[in-house]
């Protein structure tokens, strides 16, 4: 049993441009890191820090320039094992508008089964599944360009699902989404992870979002900046801001106190967490260090 | 200075079709010169379509809408209409020449602008959305999507609109840079007095930017005003399936402790002013503490976090070892 989902080793990769800006600037500059099955990792990063790049290598859509990728142990580099590469990683990409096909619901995630070639009955079973997953077993028969931009990103995570991954890969899938929508997709990319022990790799912009994984990756200009905890990366205020990010609006205003001498914890993620904290400080109920 | 005043206006999808939708209700809203509006709801609540009506994509099914109190069918108002700048949703999707500068100058081409002049606005919206120089030359479709998004931004810009109107700009942009557009596209507001109309569905970016907030459900205008009215009406917000921003959901949880806090708040800045205020005003100041040390541990902190007034110096007393200046 391979352990690592993802394991890259000193990855780059430069775009070959049709602009002429590359070869040369690199989109990805010797990442090496690795990704335990089962682990639920956000990967945040400013516009062109190389997100995007790395969520296509994991998914084979794009090989290493230098370095190797391996998926389950799987070199992504080796065409015979291309198909199961994709199989262990299911990508789900910013816009569901680009990957929905079906002319309905059912149909849409229908369409990767149908192609693994599984039996009709297995078939349904699976959409079925994938569909209560998500939470859209109402909308089987609604033609997908009908339903708003939340439910079409549900269509298009249950086609992935369909095709029973160890690993979900959201491209900011859920940049487009409304709050509401947001929360939903959140709590069911935690689901899976908990409850089907899927891996997720979640690129995101949104540090609410990437303050909710296991583990959080700072990508900047296609190296990693910052690795660690969502408390220790996020507490690394001014490093954070050079890779053109900030941290959640708590951990920032906790950031602010701090840095005019007020004793209270670093790292703070959560509005409740953050709300004790200031109490006890504002109260004197105790000091602000208690908060664990 | 251009003003749009919409009048129990409705729009509806398909109509005469099984797929009829009504997507805006009788909405009626006067959007005044240099103010910057925020329009929040979920999706599918309206907000895109309400927008396609302030450049004359949509005509309203029922109801009116008049530029400077021209009818949108008239003549005068179609020439109104062409400094409206829409910035669509996902506009990186329209981006289409061969080099980021000639994407850019493509609306100001037959406008009977000069090469410098063009040039000169060129260089001004690639700086208002935050890229420098080298992208110019480049291709649009070379460029990762964050950037592709601020060059379509420009591309509007460059067309000095008297109103901008913006749809999720920031959807996809990373935060520092969104902010940086965002923030540009205040000073355009206070500095050129352009009239900003935003959708989105961050009360973050609302509560920073925004002086007015209309929000949307169902089509219907659910509630509406400053950002701190609108906040603080959690009941209307949560049933159009929106939240408060984050401080302004810690500074109630702050008020149900605290009464003397200001849950009205919404940014960080006035967060930590108001926090300094409240701490101050526990009596607690600055002080620096010299005696009492009664767990004898190191002290490293600068203020007292206990708030200790002078007529209760001897039942908080015990806590004072809780800053220390000098040690």
């Amino acid at each position: 049993m391979v352990r690592k989902v993802v394991e890259t080793h000193g990855v780059e990769f430069s775009y070959v441009g049709c602009d002429g800006s590359g070869p040369g600037t690199k989109a990805l500059d010797e990442i090496s890191l690795s990704i335990e099955k089962g682990e639920f990792v956000a990967v945040v990063g400013g516009n062109g820090s190389g997100k995007t790049t790395f969520a296509r290598m994991v998914n084979a859509l794009l090989e290493p320039t230098a370095g190797a990728v391996l998926i389950n142990g799987i070199d992504t580099k080796d065409k015979e094992c291309l198909w199961g590469v994709r199989r262990v990683a299911g990508m789900v990409f910013q816009d569901p508008d680009s990957q929905i096909v079906g002319t309905t619901v059912e149909e849409d995630v229908a369409f990767g089964p149908e192609n693994l070639g599984l039996a009709p009955e297995e078939i349904r079973r699976r959409v079925r599944d994938a569909l209560l997953s998500v939470g859209m077993e109402d909308h089987g028969g609604t033609p997908p360009h009908l339903l708003s931009g939340g439910l079409k990103q549900r269509v298009s995570i249950a086609g992935v699902l369909a095709m029973k991954p160890a690993c979900l890969i959201l491209d900011e899938a859920t940049a487009l989404q409304d709050p509401l929508a947001r929360k939903d997709i959140m709590d069911l990319l935690r689901r899976l992870n908990r409850e089907e022990g899927i891996t997720i790799i979640h690129i995101t912009h949104d540090m609410e979002e990437a303050a909710l994984a296991d583990r959080v990756i700072v990508l900047d200009t296609g190296k990693v900046a910052l690795e660690g905890k969502p408390h220790e990366v996020f507490s690394q205020v001014s490093r954070l801001r050079e890779s053109g990010l900030h941290g959640p609006c708590v951990t920032e205003l906790f950031e602010v106190l701090r840095g005019e001498g007020f004793h209270l914890p670093a790292g703070v993620l959560d509005v409740n967490e953050a709300a004790a904290a200031l109490v006890r400080m504002l109260t004197g109920q105790g000091h602000a260090l208690d908060t664990p | 200075m251009l003003s749009i005043h919409l009048e129990n206006l409705s729009y509806c999808y398909q109509r005469g079709t099984p797929f009829e939708k009504a997507a805006l209700r009788d909405i009626t809203l006067r959007i005044e010169p240099g103010t910057f509006l925020g329009i929040a709801g979920r999706s599918g609540s309206g907000k895109t379509t309400l927008l396609r009506h302030l450049n004359g994509l949509l005509r309203p099914t029922s109801g009116r809408i008049a530029f400077d109190g021209l009818p949108v069918d008239t003549h005068g108002a179609r020439a109104l209409i062409r400094r409206v700048g829409l910035v669509f949703q996902r506009p990186e999707d329209q981006l289409f020449e061969e080099t980021v500068y000639k994407d850019i100058a493509f609306g100001l081409s037959g406008t009977g602008l000069g090469p410098e002049e063009t040039a000169d606005r060129v260089r001004e919206a690639l700086n208002a959305v935050g890229l420098g120089e080298e992208f110019l030359e480049r291709s649009p479709f070379g460029l990762s999507g964050g950037q592709k998004r601020r060059v379509a931004i420009a591309g509007v810009l460059v067309m000095n609109p008297a109103v901008l109107v913006l749809d999720e700009p920031a959807a996809g942009l990373d935060p520092v840079g969104c902010r940086e557009i965002l923030d540009h596209i205040g000073r355009l507001r206070r500095d050129r007095g352009v009239t900003v109309v935003l959708a989105t569905h961050d009360m973050e970016e609302i509560a920073r930017y925004a002086g007015k907030v209309v929000v949307l459900k169902g089509g219907n205008i659910a509630v509406e005003g400053t950002p701190r009215e609108v906040f603080t009406d959690v009941d209307a917000l949560e049933s159009a399936g929106l939240e408060p921003p984050r401080i302004t959901r810690l500074m109630m949880r702050l008020k149900d402790a605290l009464p003397e806090i200001d849950d009205g708040i919404s940014t960080v800045e006035e967060a930590a002013e108001e926090i300094k205020k409240v701490y101050r005003g526990k009596g607690c100041g600055w002080r620096r503490h010299d005696t009492r040390h009664a767990h004898g541990q190191i002290c490293s902190r600068q203020f007292d976090s206990s708030p200790v007034g002078p007529e209760d110096e001897d039942t908080a007393g015990g806590r004072l070892y809780d800053a220390c200046i000098s040690c």
